[in-house]
């Protein structure tokens, strides 16, 4: 019997919505926890060669994290300011990016059944910025949501303020620091049309749930999605523009919670693999 | 038309602009210098992803670009952020000037002709143990590594392998230097955070820039450990060009391929006995100091690739995306 591994901040919803699951539901499975910082505090031995890898994690408390075979749902990310905070400033920086590199490495290699492999672009899978997941929306299959984004407003053409058109940060990331405020006119910009309804699709091991609210041909475009960038767990959120149908907005593959019948959904394709 | 972006005057951008000029190829420059002339936007339209660059006021539509070679710098490295610099005490135009990194990363990733290369590609050099998993996997040898904060698994590691060094797990650059116990440094010191070690692996140094199908290999004569620091120790490096072992060279194209490279520098090692030996794909590689010593036509081919035409004149295969 494998354990179940839940990698990831004590605060994260989801991984305690997961443990308590399993906790009323399934009790005979053992539940092991570990966050970020146990990991940087452990003793680490990485070993790569030609024919193997393997490691021997040893926490804080003395156990090895890899003593046994586990499920590992891991939904790690890297947060540098809870890392190395006795270290002075360049000597705690440069540690913090060597550390992430062997998690990184650590996790893609681990020889174990894993929910969210790392990938290049993400400690828990794909984080891609946020054209990314446009353009590899729109080759799944999905309509981009409306949208626009640019260094400079003096080349709208009717400036920043188009009817029904309102600032959407998430597109421009840089907009979320407040000095933008003092740019002026010729500032940043991330524009889209209001958005009349929303709807979340959960893509757990590659299978979407049945919606009413979705035709098939949305959900099959949203499963190719999941796959496209390789993610066991995809929660993708669609809008509707005023009068269209439904239209790629964002996805994220690791959702800050989960609740109701996907997150048994979650829990029962997780039981299924142990 | 090839968009060049990044500091024209920096080596490998620069030589990529002059053999566009001297093959003829219409080019245009991103200087990202000059970020106040340059605006960029990008858009959803109803065949996917569009955009537009203007530069000094015209206009260059992304879908219109045969290909486009950028080589970014970090906004906070741009003199203009530094103190003195023209952007200094102007918080406006620096927010500007990582805007306009920002989104430019953005078109990178999504433009539908090639580039070289895409921000997303570049990040599995991140950490050089998770791309050697991808490179073992390919077919190539690595380097026996160990990832260690105990002193004792260091000193079994030695013991075991009787020459090893040690370098950065990231892509942070670090000097290849060896270890030894009795060198001075005290096995203790790796408790601070975990070190990469290697098993030195003997033999010639290779480095091979992979653009699209077609593999420039150099072999690199250097006293010292690590041949790209040789003249810090007084140690002179040469260089000739080779031809790789067909098994060799199809690795690293396709090796190149799979980790959504047009454009990479392979750092290999040819064992005396005759192995080959993998350290590091680098996708972003400053070619240009072995275009200089070695005389491989690195930049015409990049822009031979770019510009969609081989030196017979037919059309080369591309990385073409089907929206933006």
């Amino acid at each position: 019997m494998m354990d179940l591994l839940l990698l990831g901040d004590r605060r994260d919803r989801l991984l305690g919505a997961v443990a308590r699951h399993f906790r009323e539901n399934r009790p005979d499975v053992p539940l092991r926890s570990c966050r970020l910082e146990d990991l940087a505090s452990a003793r680490w031995s990485y070993r790569l060669g030609n024919s193997e890898a393997a490691s021997r994690v040893i926490l804080a408390d003395g156990h090895a994290l890899t003593e046994r075979p586990s499920l590992v749902l891991n939904r790690l990310r890297f947060e540098p300011g809870l890392l190395f905070t006795a270290m002075t400033p360049v000597d705690r920086d440069y540690a913090r990016t060597e550390f992430l590199a062997l998690v990184m490495s650590w996790l893609a290699g681990l020889e174990a059944v894993m929910v969210n492999r790392p990938t290049a672009l993400g400690l828990a899978g794909p984080a891609l910025r946020p054209w990314q997941w446009l353009g590899a929306a729109h080759e799944a299959g999905l309509a981009p949501y409306p949208g626009r984004a640019g260094n400079s407003a003096r080349r709208l053409a009717s400036g920043a303020n188009e009817p029904g058109w309102a600032s959407r940060g998430d597109l421009l990331r840089i907009l979320a620091n407040p000095a933008m405020a003092y740019v002026g006119a010729n500032r940043p910009y991330a524009l889209a049309p209001s958005c009349e309804e929303t709807v979340r699709i959960d893509i757990i091991g590659g299978e979407p749930a049945a919606s009413r609210a979705v035709d098939t041909r949305t959900l099959e475009a949203c499963r190719n999605l999941a796959r496209s960038v390789s993610a066991d767990i995809l929660s993708v959120i669609l809008g509707k523009p005023a009068g269209e149908g439904w239209h790629f907005l964002s996805a994220d593959p690791a959702p800050a919670e989960m609740a109701g019948p996907a997150l048994h959904r979650l829990c029962d394709w997780l039981a299924a693999r142990l | 038309m090839i968009l060049f972006a990044g500091i024209p005057s920096e080596p490998p951008l620069r030589l990529a602009i002059e053999a566009a000029e001297t093959l003829g190829v219409a080019h245009v420059v991103l200087n990202q210098r000059q970020a106040e002339h340059v605006d960029i936007a990008i858009e959803t339209g109803p065949d996917g992803l569009e955009g537009s660059i203007w530069i000094g006021g015209a206009e260059y539509p992304i879908g219109g670009l045969a290909g486009i070679y950028a080589r970014p710098v970090d906004a906070d490295s741009l003199p203009e952020l530094g103190a003195g610099g023209s952007a200094g005490p102007d918080q406006a135009a620096a927010l500007r000037l990582r805007a306009t990194l920002e989104i430019l990363n953005e078109l990178l990733d999504v433009a539908p002709c090639p580039v070289v290369n895409r921000p997303s590609a570049m990040a599995s050099n991140m950490s050089k143990p998770f791309q050697a998993q991808m490179i073992r996997r390919a077919g190539l040898l690595i380097p026996e590594t160990l990832v260690t904060n105990r002193a004792e698994d260091l000193l079994g590691f030695h013991r075991e392998h009787r020459r090893i060094i040690y370098k950065s797990i990231s892509a942070v650059r670090s000097i290849v230097r060896e270890w030894t116990p009795s060198d001075g440094r005290d096995a203790s010191a790796v408790g601070t955070v975990p070190t990469q070690f290697q098993a030195f692996v003997p033999g010639t140094n290779v480095r091979v820039h992979v653009v699209g199908e077609t593999c420039f290999a150099t072999e690199i004569h250097s006293e010292a450990v690590d041949y790209r620091y040789g003249d810090r120790e007084g140690r002179s490096t040469t260089m000739q060009p080779i031809e790789l072992p067909a098994e060799v060279e199809a690795i690293c194209i396709r090796l190149t391929r799979d980790l959504g490279l047009i454009l990479s520098g392979i750092d290999l090692k040819r064992t005396p006995d005759g192995q080959w030996y993998c350290f590091e794909v680098n996708p972003s590689p400053a070619y240009s100091y072995f275009q200089e010593l070695a005389g491989q036509p690195i930049s015409e081919a990049i822009v031979r690739m770019l510009s969609d035409r081989k030196q017979d004149g037919s059309r080369n295969g591309s990385d073409r995306r089907k929206s933006c």
